[in-house]
């Protein structure tokens, strides 16, 4: 089954919010993990906040499966990464010949890992809960274009279909007797004649993708209209306007602690 | 008259060779145009000059004119063609416009990007999907539909901006007999209710068994253009475009038993199973 969406139609008090007010969320969360420097805090807003949103809009099992596979492997990358090549700090408390694993490294790669899962995990559940198409009205309703509206769309929307072509790509590999299973070594091999028609399929579709759009006047220059209604309520727009308004207390105090 | 073309000649961006060679063709309102033809040989371009996507879309080289009811599709914009003339692709997931879940959402796209309002377009969401029997799916995830159904999804988002031309590119290409069954019945149905329809199909078959006229393209030109029953009258004259285009099986059939002695020829080989079925009637 192909997919051009994560979206998962269910009813829950999630779903039902205006996409604007999770939009502010997800903004309020990404401001608060750079303003508030306590080390612990992407882990507790990951626990407190994250997971029972998740609970809460019936999405926690395709949310966690798609964490296992995709967040937990880039965030263990990067943790590593970051461990092994940071310049800085000086308590040293394991070393290897040239490698030198320190104290500030580990809290250092800690922090950035768990601030990266927290962000993906945020937009995770947005794209989870919220259909498409309220997405690209949300946006033009806050001022972007339409054709940028359908790149931002199309772009937070790339994981399923790259999952999705990848997987026919790896069948067809497969039927042509590829290798797939086994070690780690044999699975990275495999990506090789994996990753060139994925590739290039990709980038021959995107013509095709701009015909299909065309063929339905996406370039027309009309005001455009929805057949989409989005609910929005009274206490919605107030909680909008407080997170927005603590984000901006949160910038200022960040940079009144950069500046004095 | 519905399409003139005159003297169209083309050639893609950066291409010394020409995708379609000084076509002439009239095609009247409500006809069925069957087009044939060896793979890149150009009936996709022919598709595009159809409905107007070359010049807008494809730049390059174009010489002569398509007109449509009269009006130069180079002078008008891809947004007022779309709404005359409906362009229908080979893949039917690639033309989901990935911004919509539903099938009720989807077909409202193009509607949404002209402007119509809610209300109307409501009601002709519906009106559309109930014509093309697909009311049923209308809250079914796009992403939950088999093949055919995903190309009878793009049937109504195209026909749902009430073009009176339909023009489809090999739209069962992709799809299994029995949606590519639901496909053409869909196409003669549209066809009787008025549509002028242009068809890209290999599925000889099927096309000659409602095709008023066919189209044979062979490196981007017109090679034939006549009616499928005046193609297949005798083997004398298509033995000709026979390396182009395979004949329908029963025309094989019938023309292997009159070889063997077998069957007499009368007016022709029969083209379709019907005819068949008459000629062995006793």
């Amino acid at each position: 089954m192909k997919y051009r969406t994560l979206f998962i139609s269910k009813d829950s008090p999630i779903h039902r919010l205006n996409p604007l007010t999770k939009l502010t969320v997800l903004g309020f969360i990404i401001v608060s993990l750079y303003t508030i420097n306590w080390i612990h805090f992407p882990i507790l807003l990951f626990f407190i906040i994250i997971f029972p949103i998740a609970f809460l809009g019936r999405v926690f099992k395709e949310f966690f499966k798609i964490i296992l596979k995709v967040g937990l492997p880039l965030i263990l990358f990067v943790f590593i990464f970051q461990i092994i090549f940071f310049t800085g700090g000086e308590k040293v408390i394991w070393e290897f010949s040239v490698v030198k694993i320190k104290l500030e490294a580990i809290m250092f790669s800690y922090l950035l890992g768990s601030r990266i899962l927290v962000i993906i995990s945020s937009f995770l559940i947005f794209l989870l809960t919220t259909n498409p198409g309220h997405i690209m009205n949300s946006l033009i309703s806050i001022g972007f274009p339409r054709t940028i509206s359908y790149v931002i769309l199309s772009t937070l929307n790339i994981f399923p279909y790259i999952q999705s072509k990848a997987n026919s790509i790896l069948d067809a590999q497969k039927s042509r007797g590829l290798e797939v299973e086994g070690n780690i070594f044999i699975k990275i091999k495999s990506l090789i004649p994996l990753i060139t028609p994925l590739l290039f399929s990709s980038i021959s579709e995107v013509e095709q993708r701009a015909l299909a759009l065309e063929v339905r006047a996406f370039s027309s220059p009309y005001p455009k209209t929805s057949i989409l209604k989005i609910k929005d309520s009274l206490p919605q727009k107030i909680f909008r306007i407080t997170t927005l308004l603590l984000c901006l207390i949160l910038i200022i105090y960040k940079f009144y602690l950069v500046i004095f | 008259m519905c399409i003139k073309i005159r003297n169209l000649t083309y050639s893609y961006p950066g291409a010394k060779k020409e995708a379609l060679k000084n076509i002439n063709i009239d095609i009247f309102d409500g006809q069925l145009c069957g087009v044939l033809g060896r793979n890149l040989t150009g009936k996709s371009t022919l598709c595009y000059a159809l409905t107007g996507f070359i010049p807008h879309f494809f730049k390059g080289s174009i010489k002569g004119k398509v007109l449509i009811d009269n009006l130069d599709t180079a002078n008008l914009p891809l947004h007022k063609i779309v709404t005359k003339a409906g362009l229908v692709l080979q893949n039917p997931f690639n033309q989901l416009s990935g911004e919509k879940f539903t099938v009720f959402e989807e077909v409202a796209f193009g509607l949404e990007n002209l402007g119509v309002s809610r209300n109307e377009m409501i009601a002709r969401v519906k009106e559309i999907l109930r014509k093309i029997k697909i009311y049923d799916l209308k809250d079914r995830s796009l992403y939950h539909l088999s093949g055919g159904q995903q190309q009878l999804v793009s049937i109504a988002s195209v026909l749902v901006m009430k073009p009176n031309i339909l023009v489809l590119d090999e739209p069962t290409s992709q799809l299994d007999p029995i949606n590519s069954k639901l496909i053409f019945s869909l196409v003669k149905e549209l066809n009787r209710e008025g549509i002028t329809i242009i068809i890209v199909e290999h599925k000889i078959e099927e096309i000659v068994e409602f095709a008023d006229r066919i189209l044979l393209i062979e490196d981007g030109e017109i090679l034939l253009d006549e009616s499928p029953h005046e193609i297949f009258k005798s083997l004398k004259k298509y033995e000709n475009y026979i390396k182009y285009m395979r004949p329908p099986c029963y025309v094989e059939l019938t023309q292997k038993m009159e070889e063997e002695g077998l069957w007499e020829k009368t007016n022709g080989y029969p083209i379709t199973f019907d005819q068949a079925k008459k000629e062995f009637e006793v």
